[in-house]
């Protein structure tokens, strides 16, 4: 006998790679390709597969991946990766993805609105209404709506969403302090900006059309940005790309992807880069058109890196010489090639010069804004709520004489403007800093002190920093709210993020929150929502690109299947496309950049042909930065050891300590740290040394060791292995909760940021938790 | 009639273990229990001259099980079905645990909850409502391959086909169906 597989299909409900996506009133129903396919049937009995089958999106991480959640009685049971997804094709998800279930029942769940009852730090509260949390922090935005500066917000900040509207664009803060610059990848977004003129939290890779990939302190096996990254690498190696891992650990990618594993001194990335640019300018391996046409400085990029030869760098990295002008030549005559970059070489004093002079050997090989190297990718353009005046200009909290590169706020140094007296309110989404940043004790201190009036937490748990927050404001998980986002597709894209089941006790999203904040402030003008899933439609209708301006969350979900994209738009060198006649009427021509009538530089001349360009000052990619040699710093990087590892008596610290990010841990914020699933994956975190150095120190796998600083100890077990330099100890991120009420990671090994030192890179801005010595003995 | 089996690329296995949690929401497994695992092996050799890969285990749903002819109820608490799927009849099981010391790859255990034998079931619900596995779906690095060994036209039929592939413990005889592609 045969079934039709319709008959099998009728709950809605089937998912994988062989799947055709279908929409069926809200859910999404799951088809095969070919309907009239069919399978025999068994004398086995087969359940039915239960449920409705809802296309949301994940956020266990920040990449946002669109998944498929099965929905059972009310009630998610399961959850994939959507097929048609960009992020997640066939319906690949990440471990962190895949555990989420536990994440939106985890008994540990804040549920209700609490109220501060203790001192700050004691974890004291009791359960308050909404309406009462909401008033009491409007009473306080009132107090200071003339000097809105001093009530500042951390965390994910989506600009142009509602958080962002009220606290922006109507209350008129500019304390919106980004977690995701200061304490993650602001160098490099800084660092793209100034030498290309655009920047993007992630750069835009194109892995599966590079051929040649270095990952440089940058692990896409622990942290992929999203699922399907390592897909697209193996789709690479497939099609015969090399990979080079550049890193002191051997990570997963150096083992399993990795052609060649260079393990690099940590701190020392700088002067690697700058001799493999030294190797494909003195082997005359650049790309002659790019550097001719469409860069500057190369001229006195060529002098100055003379200096750096590879015999030179390898008494600085401890990379052999022949390793450093094999890669280097490899690089320059394999194209495409890219070279992705994250938090080994970001969380550096030095790390936006280190960036940079990375970026060179983009700029040397003409890898940039073509397929397969670094892609300019677009994003997909909403508008905004609605167009409130603006408000009146209030000074920042940063002194922008001293700190004039740094964007977006530096959370690692808000205890002083605590100290300082210039925050009174202060709003925490979706961060913990005083478990993610160094000494935490200046955190603390500063928390709870009289002089901040109002700490708000909105948190799915009552955080390490939650215990020190006077307000902790259930927040909905990722499967509990409506939100839009992006993909990491390089071409304009929305994922929908939609609420698979009702929120879990009173827990609300944030915009939500804001809006009915923003409304009690008075703004009802400008807020012409009553939701955040309004709020967001409304960002879509006002979109000034017709075929976004035409969708809503309920059309994406239903036509779309939870995901909207416009591939059609992928275009590549885009610093390449001419100015149209149009553009040019009334421009004139000064020092090659083409200028509009009031002066604004929209060009360059390359021969006599006028192209958009770069958005730099040059107009052209810039070896040579005068806007940083006029803020004092070098306009083309120069190798100085990091000042982290200055400091310290190096015969008493000798230890470089470094921290990682693992797939199985997604750092300290709220979304997997007390996951059961991940938790029995990777129980605890270790102290990674290395064999030679722990024979030394009479170190055996499993000792409980103390790893200690200058600033600050730590003690957890030690790893011992061959897979990392002699010189550097690692310790996971992520570890070493001690908020009693997160009970699955309460204290289980140890946090890095006990040991390391508070400091930064003052030119990015960025925390140099990776830039500290350490010494290392037995304990047990 | 179908037959069965896996391909899992030790090429592309970066050791995540999503398919560990996959397969344990999909399933329903017991914390701390595994209807399949990922070992970690290595790093072996001398700084910097390293190797170390990923392997994941789970039933192989062999041919020839040893599992089936240990169970005293052999036949109908655990068989192997037409398509190749060594299954377990929770009804029919006793759960005495013969079968976990009969396998060769440790694949078996015994179910905290239902206090039956248990293993990996090739996500049978699953295959025949059409879909893959749960741990094949799920994996990131796309090393795991799932479908009929017999149809020459299926992704799994045409893998091996064109590349090299080897069963884990396969000189024992019980002609397992998982085939790994070795790092």
């Amino acid at each position: 006998m045969k079934i039709s597989r319709r008959n099998f299909l009728k709950a809605g409900a089937a998912s994988g790679s062989l799947m055709a996506l279908t929409t069926a009133g809200c859910g999404v129903k799951l088809e095969k390709a070919d309907p009239t396919d069919e399978v025999s049937s068994s004398q086995e009995k087969v359940e039915p597969m239960k449920g409705e089958l809802i296309p949301g999106s994940c956020r266990m991480c920040g990449g946002d991946c669109g998944i498929v959640g099965r929905v059972v009685d009310g009630r998610l049971v399961k959850i994939e990766g959507n097929p048609k997804h960009f992020n997640t094709p066939g319906g690949a998800l990440c471990v962190r993805g895949n555990s989420g279930t536990k994440f939106v029942y985890d008994p540990d769940r804040v549920l209700h609105p609490l109220k501060r009852v203790g001192e700050r730090g004691e974890g004291k509260f009791e359960k308050i209404s909404w309406d009462e949390a909401t008033s009491m922090i409007v009473e306080k935005m009132e107090q200071y709506k003339s000097t809105p500066e001093k009530v500042a917000w951390s965390g994910v900040i989506k600009s142009g969403d509602a958080h962002h509207h009220v606290m922006n664009k109507l209350y008129g803060t500019p304390s919106m302090i980004g977690r995701g610059r200061s304490i993650c990848d602001g160098s490099k977004r800084t660092a793209a900006q100034l030498t290309f003129g655009w920047e993007q939290h992630h750069m835009g890779y194109d892995f599966q059309n590079s051929k040649y990939i270095v990952l440089w302190g940058r692990s896409i096996t622990n942290g992929p940005h999203y699922a399907a990254t390592p897909k697209r690498l193996v789709e690479a190696k497939e099609k015969g790309a090399k990979v080079v891992v550049i890193d002191p650990r051997y990570t997963p990618d150096a083992a399993v992807y990795a052609d060649e594993w260079l393990p690099v001194k940590p701190g020392t990335d700088t002067a690697l880069a700058l001799a493999m640019a030294n190797v494909i300018i003195s082997e005359g391996l650049y790309d002659k058109d790019f550097v001719d046409n469409w860069t500057i400085g190369f001229d006195k990029l060529v002098k100055h890196v003379e200096q750096y030869t590879p015999q030179w760098a390898e008494g600085v990295t401890g990379i052999p010489v022949e390793a450093i002008t094999k890669i280097a030549t490899d690089m320059a005559t394999t194209k495409p090639a890219f070279i992705d970059i994250q938090k080994g070489v970001i969380f550096h004093t030095n790390g936006l010069q280190a960036i940079r002079s990375i970026y060179f050997l983009l700029g040397l090989t003409g890898n940039i804004d073509v397929e397969g190297g670094l892609v300019f990718s677009q994003g997909a353009k909403k508008g905004a709520i609605s167009n409130p005046p603006a408000p009146p200009k209030r000074p920042g909290l940063w002194d922008s004489e001293k700190y004039p590169i740094v964007k977006g706020g530096m959370l690692h140094q808000f205890y002083k403007k605590i100290n300082e007296d210039k925050v009174k309110v202060w709003f925490l989404n979706e961060n913990n800093p005083i478990m993610s940043i160094p000494e935490p004790d200046r955190l603390k201190q500063a928390m709870q002190s009289e002089k901040i009036e109002l700490i708000i937490s909105l948190d799915t748990y009552i955080s390490e920093t939650g215990m020190y927050a006077d307000l902790i404001l259930p927040d909905a998980t990722c499967y509990e709210r409506y939100q839009l986002l992006g993909s990491r597709a390089n071409y304009p894209t929305i994922t929908v993020r939609t609420p698979l089941v009702q929120p879990v006790g009173e827990s609300r999203y944030v915009d939500d929150v804001m809006i009915e904040i923003g409304k009690k402030l008075g703004y009802g003008q400008y807020l012409p929502v009553n939701s955040a899933k309004e709020a967001f439609d409304l960002r879509l209708k006002n979109s000034s690109v017709p075929e976004i301006a035409q969708l809503s969350i309920d059309k994406i979900v239903k036509e779309h299947t939870g995901f909207w994209e416009n591939p059609k738009k992928l275009n590549y060198k885009k610093y390449a496309i001419k100015l149209q006649e149009a553009e040019l009427a009334g421009t004139s021509v000064e020092d090659g950049i083409v200028k509009d009538s009031k002066g604004n530089a929209i060009g360059v001349m390359v021969g006599e042909t006028a192209y958009k360009g770069f958005n730099t000052p040059s107009k052209k990619f810039e070896f040579y930065c005068q806007k940083l040699e006029d803020k004092g710093y070098d306009g083309i990087p120069t190798w100085k050891d990091p000042e982290g590892y200055t400091i310290d008596n190096a015969t008493e610290y000798p230890l470089r300590l470094i921290s990682y990010h693992h797939i199985q841990t997604s750092q300290t914020r709220c979304n997997t740290f007390n996951n059961p699933y991940l938790m029995e994956l990777r129980p605890e975190n270790y102290l990674e040394i290395s064999t030679q150095t722990a024979a030394k120190l009479g170190i055996k796998n499993g000792d409980m060791v103390e790893v200690s600083s200058a600033v600050g100890k730590a003690s957890l077990k030690a790893y011992v292995t061959e897979g990392i330099h002699p010189d550097t100890v690692a310790m996971q991120h992520g570890f070493g909760h001690w908020s009693p009420y997160t009970k699955v990671a309460l204290k289980r090994g140890a946090n890095s940021n006990h040991v390391s030192r508070l400091q930064f890179d003052p030119v990015g801005g960025v925390v140099a938790s990776n830039e500290t010595l350490v010494k290392v003995r037995r304990v047990g | 009639m179908a037959r069965y089996g896996m391909v899992i690329d030790l090429t592309k296995c970066f050791g995540c273990s999503a398919c560990t949690v996959a397969c344990k929401v999909e399933n329903q497994v017991p914390m701390e229990q595994y209807r399949t695992k990922v070992e970690k092996i290595g790093p072996e050799g001398k700084y910097p001259n390293l190797k170390m890969h990923f392997f994941p285990v789970q039933c192989n749903h062999c041919e020839e099980p040893p599992c089936v002819e240990a169970c005293p109820k052999s036949g109908k608490a655990t068989y192997l079905n037409e398509k190749g799927f060594v299954r377990i009849d929770e009804k029919e099981c006793i759960g005495c645990g013969m079968c976990l010391k009969a396998c060769l790859y440790g694949a078996r255990f015994i179910n905290t909850e239902t206090k039956k034998a248990d293993k990996c079931s090739f996500c049978w619900h699953r295959v025949e409502n059409g879909l893959t596995t749960a741990c094949t779906n799920t994996c990131t690095a796309g090393a795991r391959i799932f479908g009929d060994l017999d149809d020459p036209n299926s992704d799994i039929a045409k893998f091996i086909k064109t590349h090299k592939v080897e069963a884990f413990k396969e000189q024992s005889g019980t002609k397992p169906k998982i085939f790994y592609v070795k790092p």
